[in-house]
């Protein structure tokens, strides 16, 4: 691979000796890519303060003679987000959502939809757009959605009965079965969770409504609630591990020390 | 390497495991202590074996020391009412080497990092709110760094802080002094520009 330019959000920082940095990037044109920052741990000149988590930045990298590491050239940043790292509840749910893309993308593969939405909710995590509960629900819909691992809301997973044909204001849903299970697949199936099917249309409309309009949408306590639940389960148990960032927020939620 | 004697090539591997030295230097370090009087490297051996066995945490503020209190919460002409929380014991030695400072310290041990798994319980967070409960400490300093880590720690105890009678206060980020602006990163400078002050 030779230099190239893109937008990349940072997902890692790693020392790496006394002086360099290996950074973990997500990149608009080439997905997730890893690069050594020469230097950048000494030198404040160079890239003075923005090689920093979540920092949107516009880089230039280069292949390394022997063909390893890239090596990041130059950085200039487009955003660095620093109201997040100045509220412990924004910087649990952005290293969450940082930490979730991180684990789950491979390098080499592109994602522009996936970078669109993250690059989205760091801004609005920013700028206090949207609340930080409905933008983690919003971004976890849609990271869902985009991985193949969306939850199925329209039918019962075993036997295929639609959902507005369940009788029930709450529905049963399996993680192990990805999605619904109604009442008389319940007992084969580990029906585990449950959600109202106005919390399912809710999770629905945050997958595939306008983003742009987000912030429009207004949860109950008991539906925010829910939905935090079923989707910090439903993940965790798709990609197979729980993001330590995950555990870090569900304790911050039981209030500080 | 290969061609030293085995002691020699013992002494090299073991200072290579140093941060920031390589083979070459272990080799050239292994040379002149070998090249030296026998006094030199027994007084270099027993130096380190010392410090390993005598250095202890100072029971106040978890800094290095050789006693129970170490020497700067042992002095009693420091203003016992300042309270610096650092987060490693060299954070707290670059602050002494500016002479700009005459309070007390308390070393974290950490800072939050979510990614990695560090909590509240993982660095000295309780010990912090005792110290601060006891009521001697009349204005806390946060003085964690001012990566995305030491910001939101910051930000955490300023949080946890909050129900106490003290005053709590961030260290401040700006131009370096003797340094010429254009060389200044955007960053640092765009904090400078929002934390100027009024000129008397």
């Amino acid at each position: 691979m030779s230099g190239f330019s893109t937008t990349a959000i940072i997902l890692r920082r790693v020392e790496y000796g006394d002086y360099d940095f290996i950074l973990t990037l997500f990149s608009r044109d080439r997905g997730k890519i890893s690069a050594i920052a020469k230097s950048a741990q000494k030198s404040k000149r160079r890239f003075g303060g923005i090689l920093e988590l979540f920092s949107l930045l516009e880089i230039e990298v280069g292949s390394s003679r022997s063909g390893g590491l890239l090596i990041l050239k130059e950085a200039v940043s487009r955003n660095l987000f620093s109201n997040i790292r100045s509220d412990i509840k924004k910087t649990a749910y952005a290293c969450y959502w940082t930490e979730l893309i991180n684990l789950w993308l491979e390098e080499g593969n592109t994602h522009p939809a996936l970078y669109e939405v993250f690059g989205y909710v760091l801004e609005q995590l920013d700028r206090a757009g949207i609340d930080e509960e409905p933008l983690s629900i919003l971004f976890q819909m849609r990271f869902l959605s985009i991985a193949g691992l969306k939850p199925n809301f329209e039918s019962c997973a075993n036997c295929r009965r639609p959902t507005a044909d369940i009788d029930a204001s709450m529905v049963f849903l399996s993680l192990s079965a990805g999605g619904v299970i109604c009442p008389s697949c319940s007992g084969s199936r580990s029906a585990n969770m449950k959600l109202s099917k106005g919390t399912i249309k809710l999770l629905q409309w945050m997958d595939g409504g306008d983003i742009t309009k987000a912030g429009r949408i207004r949860f109950s306590a008991a539906e925010q609630k829910e939905s935090l639940l079923f989707l910090e389960s439903f993940i965790p148990y798709h990609i197979g591990r729980e993001p330590k960032s995950l555990k870090f927020l569900k304790n911050y939620r039981r209030g500080p020390l | 390497m290969l061609h030293h004697p085995k002691s020699i090539i013992n002494l090299i591997r073991n200072l290579g495991r140093l941060p920031g030295i390589g083979e070459k230097t272990a080799e050239r370090l292994a040379l002149h202590i070998l090249n030296n009087p026998s006094a030199q490297a027994q007084q270099l051996a027993l130096s380190i074996t010392h410090m390993k066995e005598s250095v202890r945490l100072c029971r106040k503020c978890f800094g290095y020391s050789d006693h129970e209190l170490c020497t700067i919460c042992g002095v009693v002409s420091r203003n016992t009412a300042l309270l610096c929380v650092v987060e490693q014991p060299a954070d707290m030695t670059s602050i002494e080497k500016s002479g700009g400072y005459n309070g007390l310290y308390f070393i974290l041990g950490g800072v939050l990092a979510p990614m990695d798994g560090v909590g509240p319980e993982h660095i000295r967070i309780g010990e912090l709110m005792k110290r601060v409960e006891r009521g001697e400490v009349k204005e806390v300093i946060l003085a964690t760094g001012t990566h995305v880590e030491g910001e939101s720690t910051s930000a955490y105890l300023a949080q946890v802080l909050r129900g106490y009678p003290v005053t709590v206060s961030r260290i401040a980020s700006g131009v370096p002094v003797g340094g010429d602006l254009k060389y200044v990163d955007q960053v640092t400078l765009k904090k400078a520009m929002e934390k100027r002050h009024a000129v008397e």
